[in-house]
C-alpha cells in the first residue's frame, strides 16, 4: 500500500512535467512574437507609413499623406507621436459636438453664409461675410467689421479660430465655369493654409436651390449645375487635402432640390429653420482637431 | 395806432405762450413704431432685430449719444430690407445718427453692387426721416408708408 501511495505520488508527479515545458513553450512563442510585432512597428514609424490609400465616396481614389490616426489601429496610439486626422471625404457621420464648438470656429462666405449672423445665430465676429462675395472678389475680399472694413484674411488671423468652414460658389455658378471657380478656390485654400498652418478647414457643398429658383426669370439657378460644380469642390477637397462637407445633401428633399419652404421668396436665401438644419449637420460632422 | 401796436404785440405773445404749452415732449418707444413699420412688409420678409450688442457692426454711431433704438435687418443676407428708429438724447445727436446712416446706405450699395440688382433700386429708394429727436430709416418697397407710419407716432 505505501509503495502503492509512493508510486501514486511519483505517477502524479511523473505527468505534471511535460505540460510544464510546455507552457514554457508557448510562453516563449508569445514572447518572440511580441518581439517581432514591436520590432515591425519601430520599422514601419521608421520608414514612414506615408501612403495610404483611401476611397472617396465618388470612387475617386484620394492619395492622403498622414499617419495612421488613432481610429485605424489602437496599438499604433502607443507608438506614434503625430496623428493627424485623415481626411475622408465627404466628412462621415461622427458623434455630435454641441454648439460650442462653434466658438472656435469662422465661417467663410457670400450672402448665405451672412444670414448665420444676421438671424442672430452665430455670433457676428465668427462670421466673416459679405453678400454679393463671389469666389472672383474672394482673395482680395474686405469686410465690415464694428472697427470698420478690414481684409477678410487680416481678420481671419485676428479672430485666430481652431475651424474654418468655406461656403462659396452660390455666387457665380450662373455665369462662371466650374474649372475657373476651383482654381479661384484653391488659390485661396493656399493663402488660408500659408496664414494658418494648424487650421482645420472645411469646404461646405454648396447648398440647393428650390424649384422658384430653378424656375426663376430673375437669374434662374440648376440643381444640376450645383451638384457637377460640388463634385468639383469635393475633388478640389481631396487635392487640398482638407474636408469636405456635404451640407448639399441634408438640404435636399425628395425631389432633389431644396424645399420650397426652406427657402424665402427667391427659391435661394434659407428661412432661419434651414440653418439649423445645415449646422446640426455640420456638428454631426466634424474630424479630430 | 399806438393803441394797435399795443394790441398786436399783446396778441403776439399769447400766440407765443400758447404754441409753447402745445409743445409737449414727444416720448414715444422705437420698438412700437418699428413693429407697426415691419407689418407693412412683406410675408416673404425674415426680419432680424439688431441688439445694442450687435448694432454697432452695422452702425458706425457713438451709442452714448442714443437715447433708444429699435433696429431690424433682413435675415437671410439675401435681400436690403431694413427699418431702424433712433431716439437720439439730443436734437443735435441726429446728424450723428444722419452720418451713420448715410455710411450704412453706402454700404449696402456696395454688398448688392452686381447682385441683385432689384435690389439695389430698392437701397436707392430708402427714406430717412427725421422728427425731433426722433430719426427713420427704411429700405422697404413701402418706404412711404413706413414714412407715415412713423410721422404719424410723432406727430
Amino acid at each position: 500500500m505505501p509503495n502503492n501511495n509512493w508510486g501514486g505520488a511519483n505517477k502524479k508527479y511523473k505527468s505534471n512535467r511535460p505540460k510544464f515545458h510546455l507552457s514554457i513553450i508557448f510562453l516563449l512563442i508569445i514572447v518572440i512574437f511580441l518581439l517581432c510585432f514591436i520590432l515591425y512597428m519601430i520599422t514601419s514609424q521608421n520608414n514612414g507609413i506615408n501612403s495610404l490609400t483611401v476611397l472617396s465616396s465618388d470612387t475617386s481614389v484620394q492619395d492622403v499623406s498622414e499617419e495612421i490616426t488613432a481610429e485605424t489601429t489602437t496599438t499604433t496610439v502607443a507608438t506614434t507621436t503625430v496623428s493627424s486626422p485623415v481626411n475622408v471625404n465627404p466628412v462621415p457621420e461622427n458623434s455630435p459636438k454641441d454648439f460650442s464648438y462653434f466658438n472656435d470656429c469662422v465661417f467663410i462666405g457670400d450672402s448665405l453664409t451672412v444670414g448665420l449672423s444676421s438671424y442672430g445665430i452665430i455670433p457676428e465676429k465668427n462670421v466673416l461675410a459679405n453678400t454679393g462675395l463671389n469666389i472672383d472678389k474672394i482673395n482680395d475680399a474686405k469686410i465690415k467689421t464694428e472697427t470698420g472694413e478690414i481684409a477678410l484674411l487680416d481678420e481671419l488671423k485676428a479672430v485666430n479660430p481652431k475651424n474654418v468652414y468655406i461656403m462659396l460658389g452660390s455666387n457665380g455658378i450662373a455665369w462662371l465655369s466650374n474649372e475657373h471657380m476651383t482654381e479661384k478656390y484653391g488659390e485661396f485654400i493656399d493663402k488660408i493654409k500659408a496664414q494658418h498652418p494648424d487650421l482645420t478647414i472645411y469646404i461646405l457643398s454648396i447648398p440647393p436651390v428650390s424649384v422658384n429658383k430653378e424656375t426663376s426669370t430673375e437669374g434662374s439657378i440648376q440643381n444640376t449645375a450645383i451638384d457637377s460644380y460640388n463634385s468639383e469642390l469635393l475633388k478640389l477637397a481631396d487635392a487640398k487635402k482638407i474636408n469636405f462637407v456635404d451640407i448639399n445633401t441634408a438640404l435636399k428633399g425628395n425631389d432633389g432640390k431644396l424645399p420650397v419652404e426652406s427657402a424665402g421668396k427667391d427659391g435661394m436665401h434659407f428661412k432661419k429653420d434651414t440653418y439649423t438644419i445645415m449646422l446640426n449637420y455640420i456638428l454631426q460632422h466634424t474630424v479630430k482637431e | 395806432m399806438k393803441k394797435f401796436s399795443y394790441f398786436a404785440v399783446i396778441l403776439s405773445l399769447i400766440f407765443l405762450l400758447s404754441s409753447c404749452a402745445n409743445k409737449k415732449d414727444v416720448n414715444v418707444n422705437p420698438s412700437d413704431i418699428t413693429s407697426d413699420i415691419i407689418n407693412t412688409f412683406s410675408e416673404d420678409i425674415s426680419m432680424s432685430e439688431l441688439n445694442s450688442d450687435r448694432i454697432t457692426k452695422y452702425y458706425d454711431i457713438d451709442m452714448e449719444k442714443i437715447e433708444s433704438f429699435s433696429s431690424y435687418i433682413e435675415g437671410s443676407g439675401g435681400f436690403a430690407d431694413e427699418v431702424s428708429v433712433f431716439k437720439m438724447k439730443s436734437e443735435d445727436d441726429i446728424s450723428a445718427a444722419k452720418e451713420a446712416v448715410e455710411s450704412r446706405i453706402a454700404q449696402r450699395k456696395k454688398d448688392f453692387d452686381g447682385y441683385n440688382s432689384w435690389e439695389l433700386d430698392k437701397i436707392e429708394e430708402n427714406c430717412i426721416s427725421v422728427q425731433g429727436k426722433y430719426i427713420l430709416f427704411v429700405i422697404s418697397d413701402n418706404s412711404q408708408e413706413a414714412e407715415k407710419i412713423f410721422k404719424d407716432y410723432l406727430k
